[in-house]
């Protein structure tokens, strides 16, 4: 009887701690990283698809540092990856998914999709399964592999499929606002952040007086002309210094590594692809992935691809390229080698 | 068990419409087991969230809005005559003419009305008189650490191809005016609606840091609060907000968390009419006055409507003795109260 009674007297006190821990706990505590959307507990519940994610995606190496994911689409060694992420006349390398080491070869790109086509050796991982039917929409479950954890990130197809325009190349420069139309040339003012007419060595006070042909009289004139070419296309110039007229071949840069720096929302977002506009469709979901992960394959619960991660926006967007353009494009580059 | 429990330090809330806030804010009770989990365990389980979403998504997207005018923002109609929550950085100076962007494009003039900057609450009302989609907003409190939630918004602004846009995450913490949830915000977003599984409002989108588990929503609970001001096109500034709490100053000395039948006392301050009256951590409170307490905002509600002197009836469930009975209590002045012990509790939770 004493016993019992002493053992009631444990459990009440038991239970009074346990609610007392509870107290600082429910003020201070958050909850457990592990069981937020992207804690590891959340994303295991992806189960095989997750293991597809992880055998199908492999690391691709410049001078020693990551610069993107890429898909193995068969048993040969074919892979596809983001384009614009590989720097021309580079050695690649590649790390495969049990951290083999492999080497990577550029066989051909699509400037359209943004879409390039490797060959690595020797063949390691899976190729990937793809979701031939467009079955998802907004809401549906998708992951990827992230490089940084080296671990799945999950989310969901956020918004409706669609086009996304392209952004023409940038000058990256800022013109007097006070420019007179009657006469010739207009004046830069300021440069932009990584503006490739800087690299070039124009000052500021230099006037454009011409691109290409054209003779340009206002600030329209010049953003007109400039806007009919794309992202890393040389433009040559014509520019006034006091009395000399100078000839400049710039590269233009894309605009998203130029004026991103001047955008609030895109500093709220941390890295995002400098190419990240000009898809005839893509999927847009939400994972939080870095530029570095993009050519990953997209899957969904069943452990398909619905498409390969091309493009990171802004804290809240990522754009897949879907199945159908994918297929398309491999065709396309692997004619083009022929 | 132990994870749905909430607590609260002593400073009692009161808020202008207590008939509305009194509404029992229980803990929602979804049939798929995944609701009732620690974390998804297999895919059936994310689908089960995906499936619950997306039978609510529709009407809440519906009654999601673009509002232009001081920049582009967020928010979402609660009534059908176009009562607009959104934040108060977006809202912006009351009175001020503002447009209101339905799902499609439609235009609709609209006219801020109060704000707190406190909270960073809002609201705006449709002035364009019609029959507007909206939503249900849920009881303050009713969402909880752990709840999957989805949010809605704009973000970037209005782009009619991409249309809203969805994510899905959990609450990460929750105080009394904040929310933190793993959806990702960003600029256009704020003012637009946090909704729990079955498609109530419990928050608007207000603040982000630089991580993605960083998102900081609006509770309903701070809306209640200014609710009445707001409307009437009142701007509540930081200083205010709590000040301007009525209570009579009756004084119990209990901490004590939510139970399923009631509240549960978790400790006794010194001296308080509560060790006065022999009550220890462990009981159970069920009713005061005879009223059941359904929420800690009830049991808040009816000790504060009382003065220092008052006496209440509490019914409790005595764990120690055993059994249960009625105590009469007479309350204390919180304002001259000074704890033996514990130290004084600090202001705000």
């Amino acid at each position: 009887m004493t016993t019992q009674f002493k053992l009631t007297i444990i459990a009440q006190i038991n239970l009074v701690l346990l609610v007392g821990t509870l107290n600082a706990q429910d003020f201070l505590d958050e909850l457990p990283t592990s069981r937020r959307l992207n804690g590891k507990q959340t994303t295991k519940a992806f189960g095989e698809a997750g293991d597809n994610a992880k055998r199908s995606t492999i690391t691709v190496i410049s001078n020693d540092k990551a610069i993107a994911l890429a898909t193995i689409i068969d048993s040969d060694g074919y892979c596809i990856t983001k384009a614009s992420e590989l720097e021309e006349n580079t050695k690649f390398l590649g790390i495969g998914p049990n951290s083999e080491e492999i080497s990577v070869n550029l066989l051909g790109t699509d400037k359209n999709t943004d879409l390039a086509l490797l060959k690595i050796t020797p063949v390691v991982g899976k190729p990937v399964k793809w979701q031939e039917s467009e079955n998802y929409s907004q809401g549906s479950w998708v992951c990827a592999m992230n490089h940084q954890s080296n671990a799945l990130m999950i989310g969901v197809v956020s918004a409706k499929s669609r086009n996304i325009k392209g952004r023409s190349g940038v000058l990256g420069v800022l013109l007097d606002p006070k420019d007179d139309p009657e006469k010739l040339g207009v004046a830069i003012v300021e440069f932009g952040p990584n503006s490739p007419a800087q690299k070039e060595g124009i000052f500021k006070g230099d006037l454009v007086i011409r691109v290409e042909e054209k003779e340009i009289m206002s600030r329209k004139d010049l953003s007109e002309e400039i806007k009919k070419f794309a992202p890393m296309d040389e433009v040559n110039l014509k520019i006034l210094r006091g009395e000399e007229g100078i000839p400049f071949s710039v590269r233009l840069n894309y605009m998203s590594n130029v004026f991103d720096m001047l955008d609030r929302n895109q500093k709220m977002s941390g890295l995002t692809s400098k190419r990240k506009a000009g898809f005839s469709n893509v999927i847009q979901h939400e994972i939080p992935l870095q530029p570095v992960d993009m050519g990953a394959p997209l899957l969904n619960l069943e452990g398909l691809a619905v498409g390969i991660n091309i493009a990171r926006s802004d804290r809240v967007t990522t754009y897949a390229l879907p199945y159908k353009l994918v297929k398309e494009s491999i065709t396309k580059i692997q004619a083009n080698l022929k | 068990m132990w994870q749905t429990l909430t607590v609260f330090i002593f400073i009692g809330l009161f808020f202008t419409n207590s008939e509305n806030v009194i509404s029992s804010p229980a803990k929602l009770k979804l049939d798929h087991p995944v609701f009732q989990k620690k974390a998804p365990e297999n895919p059936s389980d994310l689908i089960a969230i995906e499936k619950q979403v997306r039978s609510v998504l529709e009407k809440s997207k519906n009654a999601t809005v673009c509002i232009q005018g001081n920049g582009s923002g967020s928010g979402v109609i609660i009534s059908e005559d176009g009562l607009v929550l959104t934040a108060g950085h977006v809202s912006g100076e009351p009175g001020k003419k503002i447009d209101v962007l339905l799902q499609d494009g439609t235009k609709l003039q609209a006219k801020a009305l109060g704000r707190s900057s406190a909270a960073d609450s809002g609201l705006i009302q449709i002035t364009k008189k019609g029959k507007y989609p909206f939503v249900e907003v849920a009881p303050p409190a009713s969402v909880f650490k752990g709840d999957w939630i989805y949010a809605i918004g704009h973000p970037g602004g209005f782009d009619k191809e991409r249309g809203l846009v969805l994510r899905v995450g959990r609450v990460i913490h929750r105080s009394t005016d904040t929310i933190q949830t793993d959806c990702k915000l960003i600029g256009g977003d704020s003012g637009g609606p946090l909704f729990d599984m079955i498609g109530r409002v419990v928050g608007i989108h207000s603040r982000v840091s630089m991580k993605n588990e960083q998102n900081f929503h609006v509770t309903v609970r701070a809306f209640k609060r200014d609710w009445e001001r707001m409307k009437k096109g009142n701007i509540i500034s930081l200083d205010e907000s709590y000040a301007k709490v009525e209570r009579k100053g009756g004084f119990l000395g209990i901490k004590r968390v939510s139970h399923p039948k009631g509240i549960l006392v978790t400790g006794v301050i010194g001296n308080s009419p509560a060790a006065l009256a022999k009550l220890r951590a462990g009981d159970v409170i069920t009713h005061i006055n005879g009223v059941k307490i359904e929420s800690l905002n009830l049991f808040r509600y009816l000790v504060n409507k009382n003065g220092p002197g008052d006496k209440i009836i509490l019914k409790t469930i005595k764990r120690w003795e055993g059994g249960s009975g009625k105590i009469e209590v007479t309350l204390a002045n919180r304002n001259d109260f000074i704890p033996a012990k514990p130290a004084p509790l600090p202001k705000e939770g």
